[in-house]
């Protein structure tokens, strides 16, 4: 319990503040900025490769129960899912349980 | 007091009489019936994606040995999954509260065109400001995909309560799904369990795929994704702000647009 206090209490600085800084930010500047500045698409641009880099770790060294399900099916359930977006004319929703119910699958048969 | 009363007296007009929504051009004001709308699309399917996720999310934090009580609190602390997952692994990790800082700061980043993105579809000009605070702390990748494709039908007065419903019910919801993860990543099979966990990298990189509309935007996803192993035998400590600074800077000077015309969907501005 008091590890976890102390874990929130870490989170309020190194968490909420870092975070929550960037929505004040842009709530400051959707009045003011120019939507279509160049800053604002290298922001767009960085975020966007920072979370596909996520993703990416996340695929490629998981931690805890995802790691025992063998590299090759997480990569191959991540493809599913891509294909399934396109086959089902962009449907995020079912693309993403298709990808889920892949890996799934191929662990069972693979590994 | 006046402009209170005034504000008041409207508000029941665009109550009673919501069929006559140009009569509002005078002196915007925000519908807030449109809140219970909110709420209700709140249960539908991109609802229950974000409970897998978040059930994945709880049996993540089983998985590394991190408190229930504060891996919960990530919801309304943070609510931002990339930021939330990325703030647990590091924590595990057992890396200096600053590097934590910086790297859920980073990936913060992107709610910033993310809110002004929002904001620019569904705010009012001339209204008071702070609803538009309130919609930020609720915004982030579910908010913003819903605003682009939920919207249509719902008056304009409307839109901004519409997503502040969606996102409290959400935020709500997802504080009571983190604890269930968490307990049945111990009951269910280890695959199911890895399964959940899945959910999280899937719908991440398909929502990016899903809102990618300009070469830059693609060339950001693929950069994050090729050099991700590469910044890992680089250098394991800062392998997610190479790839992600360096990708999306890469990214941006090889693709910017020539043209403008982005983020608030080509929208005007005011």
């Amino acid at each position: 319990m008091s590890e976890a206090l102390w874990i929130i209490a870490c989170m309020v600085p190194a968490g909420m503040a870092v975070t929550y800084v960037w929505r004040l930010l842009g709530v400051m500047a959707v009045a003011h900025i120019d939507p279509e500045s160049h800053v604002l698409l290298w922001v767009r641009a960085v975020s966007t490769a920072l979370v596909a880099a996520l993703v990416m770790r996340i695929v490629i060294a998981p931690s805890g129960v995802l790691a025992d399900i063998g590299l090759v099916s997480r990569l191959a359930a991540i493809a599913v899912g891509i294909g399934v977006f396109y086959v089902t004319r962009r449907s995020t929703n079912i693309a993403t349980f298709a990808s889920v119910a892949a890996l799934g699958v191929l662990a069972l048969l693979v590994g | 007091m006046t402009c209170q009363a005034g504000r008041a007296l409207h508000n029941t007009i665009i109550m009673q009489d919501a069929s006559s929504p140009e009569q509002d051009a005078a002196a915007p004001a925000y519908d807030w019936s449109g809140l219970w709308g909110g709420m209700r699309a709140a249960l539908s399917l991109p609802g229950l994606v974000m409970s897998c996720s978040f059930i994945g999310f709880g049996a993540l934090i089983n998985s590394l040995g991190f408190p229930l009580l504060a891996g919960a609190a990530t919801v309304p602390l943070i609510w931002a999954l990339p930021g939330q997952v990325l703030f647990v692994t590091m924590w595990h990790s057992g890396l200096a509260l600053l590097l934590i800082a910086a790297a859920v700061s980073l990936t913060a980043v992107r709610l910033l065109p993310m809110v002004i993105g929002v904001l620019a579809r569904v705010r009012l000009p001339g209204a008071p400001r702070w609803p538009e605070y309130l919609l930020s702390y609720f915004t982030a990748v579910t908010i913003w995909v819903l605003s682009v494709t939920h919207l249509d039908n719902v008056p304009k007065q409307q839109h901004l309560p519409w997503l502040v419903g969606l996102g409290a019910t959400l935020m709500t919801a997802m504080c009571v799904v983190v604890p269930a993860g968490y307990y049945m990543a111990d009951l269910l099979p280890p695959v199911l369990a890895a399964c959940m966990v899945f959910f999280t990298p899937a719908f991440f990189l398909l929502s990016l795929i899903a809102s990618a509309k300009w070469r830059f935007d693609w060339a950001a996803v693929a950069a994050g994704i090729v050099l991700l192993p590469l910044a890992r035998w680089f250098a394991p400590d800062f392998d997610l702000m190479l790839a992600g600074v360096g990708g999306g800077t890469l990214a941006f000077l090889l693709f910017r647009p020539r043209r403008k015309g982005l983020i608030g969907k080509g929208q005007p501005h005011e």
